[in-house]
């Protein structure tokens, strides 16, 4: 038996071929910067964090309570210009209404529960911000931040959803221009509130900005530590 | 361009050569390598236990597991509360007035609190023990609340729990809490069930019912000393419902000496308070006055106040030491004398009689006892000290240590009269329970009665005496034959032999009170509810004597109760009051008052100021003793004065005008005669044995505290360990090292202990720390160190005769590094070596002549070239932070380092990692000898100075040039910036930081932390994980809380100065350490910058520190001064010469002499 040469056309590539190498490379690379991109873009907290929107285990509604009945915010977040928490309300501060309204109301049942039993109600949190940033409610509230700035309008929310990232970004954008989101010491709490007619949130921001000498600091100290 | 050489000053004969381990005298390849390499061969290597191999495979799993957990949010709880305490504003701390018990000693303190957690101890500065400062002691109390080896419930028969077969849940214990063992469900179900209060109840109802049937017979009591007025009134109490029943203290390190001394002295036990503000000459004999002494926070404070000299002419005090191993204050002598621990006796002898002979008054008859024939230590010393107290008189002081016989503690208080010192520079007060029986005695009486079966039950409070007891006593075969009832915080010794155990809760956890060594009382409030459900020394008595549980909080009330209405006004219109001298207790206060010690007559004898002892004239109080000024607002209805007087006292942390009145007591004849008679049969050991109160662990009791075990002791530097010091002489006697394990025996009873060598102890003297050896304590204190206790008799607590044979081994231990079988890394570990630093400059002290001639003699020690920076200055806008440290003022106690370490989270890293230069300290003490150059270095000439450094906050950061990730930088205040969550671990800064201050986290340090220890830490620092740096940040968290408050309170950021206190700062009992706005140039640390003594380490690199330094000024007797040449004032001009004082040349030109090499000697010097 006798091998049969082979015809060698079968094994030469076509011409089109030879574009391939440079092809597929710039493939990749614009796969690699793609996905680079996608990552930095989409993974980023304005993506990641922003509607955040977790059940509750007692479907309290902002939109209820500071929406339609108005009640200040300060009623339960009663930290919110002392401290750096706002901080969440104990079940008293639910039960100075609720043992007399909706007393009898399924959804509270969580609420009497712990009442009754003493332990807290495990609020899931919304708003994070991570252990090594200290921020503080007190310093930005009796500045003329709003409330509305970071949390959104909370006053139209069933349940409770994070709107701003919160990221160190984020942050800092405020901190090196504040003056469009300042306003008066005693709106901060109102969740629809405009400058006066006639000027833009920039200038009318710009006189608090003056007149309280705010200046936002942006040392890594002041926020890390 | 050539660069000017930086010009080092001429070679001064008198120089002194500095240096911190005799490894780095003899220039060592240890010491090298801990100078050149930063951390020694293999710190950066992973070891075991987790060794490279396996760390990869850690790393590949824990990185599939964040991929995988990574795509999820975590989800967060708040958890408010159901019913929030009153006044509480979640986020902000508050604080509380309370105070610390500690043996004998008593601290008032404030604690701060966040959301119910204690995190924090200062000083309070209304205590007069503590005047706003505290030791490390009491900082690091803190960490023993939150011990995850605390005992965490009873134990009855050396059993925490039972097996109880059980149907339904719980039985009748309703607290019972246990987990279910076996599956069968129908089956009775075998529970581990914890026992409980309940359970202690139970064990201890018959027991004490039968022994208050035959009116307490059988039962004892042994305490600590006694500080308690709560604990006073219940020993009264039972000595009326339960007569038979006895009453025993014991404290490891007692006050014994002490009150025996005054009993032979005075008839009484008074307490000698020395007030260093208006001593000029002080002497310790072989006294701790500075360090661990129960004063020394305040007596710290007074010191230094004296030592701040600002310009020439001032004037300071003067301390000599006499003493055997080196002890804090010994370290901040002006002269030391170095003495077998029986030659301070002997010392002390030969000084009165040479006061004597110099024509100071001392009862002939006393002079005639004293041993005759010439003293066998330095005369010349003597006579100084003679010299200057007959000058001093008034203002002279002399304090012993409570290891010195009883002869020694009468014959000084019998100098003190002589001298007219007292009521000047050392004041008297009646003793916090006087006249209770010695602790040895009390502690004898109780042997003898275990021996002859007399004790049924001894409750136990506290204390750890099978550990602790003189070893002749034999205590722990004793104990082991009766019921003990345990009252401990741990599961110790003690417990293990006791047939109930209850844990103790902690002082942060309970309600007591307590009375500080003058007297002034304090209530101890809780700032936390039990954590394991503990019962205090109070609760315990009472239910033994009452049968029924009381709690402390009404214990303590009705103490204090009596005492309030006792002081209550008189009503009006007030009748005038006469005061009846003599006073009596009650004489003074009126009807009212009488009635009260009617009602609760053991109170007002409890608490009411003392009488003055019987023979003494009572000095005119400085402040009539008057009850509280009626004022508006002040009830006068009892019940409410009552509540008023109750708040008032917690929330001052003292309870007004409960001090001792001061006293000018009389001398004894014939008894202080018979005291003093034993000095002349004092005869010294050929080799002696010190038993030293240890600088970290005390007696013992901290043995399980993290924070003092990895605090480097003050003069040794060794961490995790004591050892067997020996001088270098000595050392070389026994041809022993250090690590070299040795056989020490007193009277026939042998202990094995690794030796350390320390220039400067007292030749043929073997200093062993107490404390160390604990068997039955928690995960950080076993293995530690070596138990010294069984060489300990009753005879001679402080010292006795030994022999020490070396046994040709080292020491090895089980927390050495092992490489299988092999030890890779063994020995003691020091620190004394780590972080050193090339030979510069950096500590500059000088003499007090030398100072006057020379005042910036600081600043010259370095001749900086004007020098230009690579950079731009940062613009200094606002308030800009420095710091000063007085180096005259620092004693060198390293209770910053602790404050530092509990203020900012700050994790021990154990005896292996410590050993590699992995100590995670953020301000340390550097601690060099020195020796002036022109004579040969040996035991006798060597001077210890302290130099605290922590991170110098430079405005031309050398860290932050090379930092990759920009993780340090600057912020607009000045501080240099460390953000924790940028740091990708290169370590760059480390390396480029000339002063070798920051710090590595090789590991996880933070990450198995138990829930409970995790409650310690403070919530406004971040926790640092592994591959991060850190360093001291000048407090950030309390710069940037000051000025919220400020900018919340006022608008405007601006901090008044004095606001921010830094931990370092706070915590210093000598004042010396400064902070605050270097712009404002009336703030305290601007003038103290202004000062002439102030300089900055390595200016010369241009760095521009915001630390700086004071130098620090000795005051050298002329006469005690080392010979040398005048070479070094010659060319400071003739004034010196010529000078009555011109022969006190000063020795130190205050520059560290080992200079570097290649170092041209040719500056001059103006």
């Amino acid at each position: 038996m006798t091998m049969q040469p082979m015809d060698n056309q079968r094994f030469v590539f076509p011409p089109w071929t030879n574009a391939l190498p440079p092809l597929s490379l710039a493939a990749v690379t614009m796969g690699l910067i793609g996905t680079i991109f996608g990552i930095w873009y989409y993974f980023s907290p304005r993506h990641t964090d922003v509607g955040y929107q977790p059940e509750q285990p007692i479907p309290y509604s902002h939109k209820l309570h500071a929406g339609e009945m108005g009640m200040d915010c300060r009623y339960c977040h009663v930290g919110v210009e002392k401290s750096a928490v706002a901080s969440v309300p104990p079940t008293q501060v639910c039960m100075n209404c609720h043992a007399q309204v909706k007393k009898d109301s399924p959804k509270l049942q969580a609420l009497r529960d712990s009442w009754a039993t003493g332990n807290p109600v495990p609020w899931v949190k919304v708003h994070k911000s991570p252990d090594y940033v200290y921020f503080n409610h007190a310093r930005h509230v009796t500045r003329g931040v709003g409330c509305v700035e970071c949390h959104g309008r909370i006053d139209q929310m069933v349940t409770v959803k994070q709107v701003q990232p919160l990221s160190m970004g984020w942050c800092l954008e405020c901190h090196r221009d504040p003056a469009s989101h300042l306003r008066p010491v005693d709106k901060i709490t109102t969740m629809d509130w405009a400058p006066p007619s006639g000027e833009t949130a920039e200038s009318f921001g710009q006189k608090i900005v003056s007149e309280k000498q705010i200046a936002p600091p942006t040392d890594c100290s002041r926020c890390h530590r | 361009m050539k660069r000017t050489p930086i010009q080092w000053p001429a070679a001064d004969p008198n120089e002194k050569v500095y240096w911190r381990s005799l490894d780095q005298l003899a220039d060592k390849p240890e010491f090298r390598d801990f100078l050149q390499r930063e951390f020694p061969d293999g710190a950066s290597e992973l070891s075991s236990p987790i060794s490279r191999r396996s760390f990869m495979s850690l790393m590949g799993a824990s990185l599939a597991l964040a991929g995988l957990a990574g795509c999820r949010r975590p989800e967060e709880k708040i958890l408010p509360y159901t019913k929030a305490p009153e006044d509480m504003v979640i986020g902000l701390p508050t604080y509380y007035a309370t105070a610390m018990p500690l043996g004998s000693a008593v601290f008032g303190i404030l604690v701060e609190s966040n959301e119910g957690r204690p995190t924090k101890i200062e000083g309070n500065p209304a205590h007069p023990m503590s005047l706003g400062a505290t030791n490390s002691f009491v900082q690091a109390a803190l960490l023993d609340l939150y011990d995850p080896d605390r005992s965490t419930g009873p134990m009855v028969a050396g059993k925490d729990h039972e097996e109880v077969a059980a149907v339904v849940h719980g039985g009748e214990h309703g607290e019972g809490h246990g987990e279910v063992h076996g599956e069968g469900h129908d089956a009775p179900v075998a529970k581990a069930r914890a026992f409980d209060r309940n359970d202690v109840a139970a064990a201890l109802k018959g027991r004490r019912e039968k022994l208050a049937a035959q009116r307490g017979k059988g039962l004892a009591f042994l305490s600590g000393a006694l500080t308690s007025p709560t604990l006073l009134r219940l020993r009264e109490q039972m000595k009326t419902q339960l007569p038979d029943a006895k009453w025993h203290t014991w404290e490891p390190v007692c006050e014994d000496n002490i009150r025996a001394g005054s009993r032979a002295a005075f008839g009484d036990d008074l307490v000698s308070h020395l007030d260093l503000a208006k001593a000029d000459i002080v002497v310790a004999l072989d006294s701790d006055m500075l360090g661990i002494s129960a004063d020394a926070v305040r007596n710290a404070r007074h010191f230094a106040a004296r030592r701040r000299v600002e310009k020439p002419g001032d004037t300071m005090n003067r301390l000599y030491v006499v003493e055997s191993a080196w002890t804090i204050t010994g370290t901040n002598a002006d002269h030391r004398l170095r003495v077998k621990p029986s030659e301070v006796a002997l010392f002390a002898a030969a000084l009165a009689g040479k006061l004597a002979a110099a024509g100071v008054q001392l009862p002939a008859e006393v002079v005639a006892q004293l041993p005759k024939g010439a003293p066998t230590f330095d005369n010349n010393f003597l006579e100084a000290v003679a010299e200057d107290l007959v000058r001093a008189r008034a203002r002279a002081v002399i304090s012993v240590g409570a290891s010195q016989p009883a002869a020694v503690h009468a014959l000084v208080h019998a100098i003190h009269v002589a001298l007219g010192a007292v009521g000047e520079s050392a004041s008297y007060t009646k003793a916090v329970d006087a006249g209770r029986p010695l602790d040895l005695d009390s502690l004898r009486d109780l042997s003898q009665a275990l021996d002859k079966g007399e004790v049924d039950t001894l409750v136990v409070l506290g204390g750890n005496p099978a550990y602790d007891a003189p070893a002749d006593l034999k205590l722990s075969e004793k104990l082991a034959k009766v019921a003990v009832v345990h009252l401990g915080e741990t599961r110790d010794e003690t417990a293990k032999l006791a047939q109930v155990h209850i844990p103790r809760a902690h002082f942060l956890e309970s309600w007591g009170d307590v009375r500080c060594a003058d007297g002034t009382a304090s209530i101890v409030q809780p700032l936390i509810a039990p954590l394991f459900k503990g019962w205090s020394d109070i609760e315990l008595v009472s239910y033994m004597i009452s049968g029924g549980f009381t709690r402390g909080y009404e214990l303590v009330r009705e103490t204090w109760r009596g005492v309030a209405v006792a002081k209550m006004p008189a009503p009006p219109p007030p009748p005038p009051v006469e005061v009846v001298p003599p006073p009596a207790p009650a004489g003074k206060k009126g009807k009212l008052a009488k009635a009260a010690a009617a009602v609760a007559p053991v109170v007002a004898a409890v608490v009411a100021p003392a009488a003055p002892a019987a023979g003494a004239t009572a000095l005119p109080p400085p402040a009539p003793a008057a009850p509280l000024a009626v004022a508006p607002g002040i009830p006068t209805n009892q019940v409410l004065f009552f509540e008023h007087f109750w708040r008032k006292s917690l929330h001052d942390g003292v309870v007004a005008d409960t001090a001792f009145e001061r006293i000018k007591p009389t001398l004894r004849g014939a008894e202080l005669v018979d005291a003093i008679k034993p000095l002349a049969s004092i005869a010294p050991k050929e080799m002696e044995i010190q038993f030293l109160v240890d600088n970290t662990m005390l007696d013992g009791r901290f043995a399980n505290n993290g924070w003092l075990q990895e605090l480097p002791d003050p003069v040794t530097k060794l961490v995790w360990d004591n050892a067997a010091i020996l001088s270098m002489d000595t050392a070389k006697k026994l041809g022993v090292e250090k690590d070299d394990m040795v056989t020490v025996t007193v009277r026939g009873q042998s202990i094995q202990a690794a030796v350390f060598v320390q220039p400067g102890q007292a030749s043929n003297t073997v200093s062993i720390a107490l404390g160390y050896g604990r068997t039955e304590t928690g995960r950080v204190g076993k293995g530690a160190g070596f138990n010294v206790y069984p060489l300990r008799h009753r005879d001679a607590l402080g010292f006795d005769a030994v022999t020490v044979v070396p046994l040709n081994k080292k020491y090895t231990d089980v927390r050495d590094e092992w490489f299988g079988d092999v030890v890779k890394l063994t020995g003691l570990v020091t620190t004394q070596d780590h972080f050193a630093l090339e030979g510069r400059p950096l500590i500059r002290e000088a003499s007090l002549t030398r100072f006057a001639h020379h005042p910036e003699f600081a600043k010259h020690a370095v001749h900086v070239p004007a020098l230009r920076a690579l950079w731009d200055d940062p613009a200094k806008v606002g308030q800009q932070w420095g710091m000063s440290i007085d180096l005259g003022a620092c004693v060198g106690c390293g209770a910053c380092t602790i404050a530092c370490q509990a203020e900012n989270n700050i994790s021990i890293v154990g005896k292996a990692q410590v050993r590699k230069g992995r100590e995670m300290h953020w301000i340390r003490i550097d601690r060099y000898f020195s020796f002036n150059k022109s004579v040969d270095m040996d035991d006798s000439n060597t001077e210890v100075s302290h130099q605290p450094v922590g991170c110098q906050q430079c405005e031309h950061a050398p860290c932050e040039n090379v930092c990759p990730v920009a993780a340090t930088l600057h912020s607009s205040d000045g501080l240099n910036d460390m953000v924790y969550n940028r740091c990708v671990g290169t370590r760059y800064c480390a390396n480029n930081c000339p002063w070798k201050v920051r710090r590595f986290n090789f590991l996880d340090w933070r990450g198995d932390v138990e829930d409970v220890a995790k409650l310690k830490y403070n919530p406004d620092v971040t926790l640092r994980s592994r591959g991060v740096m850190e360093k001291c940040t000048y407090c950030v968290q309390r710069i940037r809380g000051a000025q919220r408050d400020a900018k919340l309170k006022t608008g405007n950021e601006k901090v008044q100065d004095g606001v921010i206190v830094v931990a370092c700062q706070q915590v210093c009992p000598s004042d010396a350490i400064t902070f605050g706005d270097i712009m404002d140039p009336a703030s305290k640390v601007s003038v103290a910058k202004k000062s002439v003594r102030n300089y900055e380490m390595l200016a010369e690199l241009n760095t521009r520190p915001r630390t700086s330094y004071l130098a620090r000024i000795r005051n050298p007797h002329p006469r005690l001064e080392p010979k040398h040449e005048d070479a070094a004032e010659g060319h400071h001009g003739a004034a010196a010469a010529g000078a009555p004082t011109g022969h006190a040349a000063a020795a130190a030109h205050g520059a560290q002499a080992e200079q570097p090499k290649g170092h041209e000697a040719g500056a001059s010097h103006p």
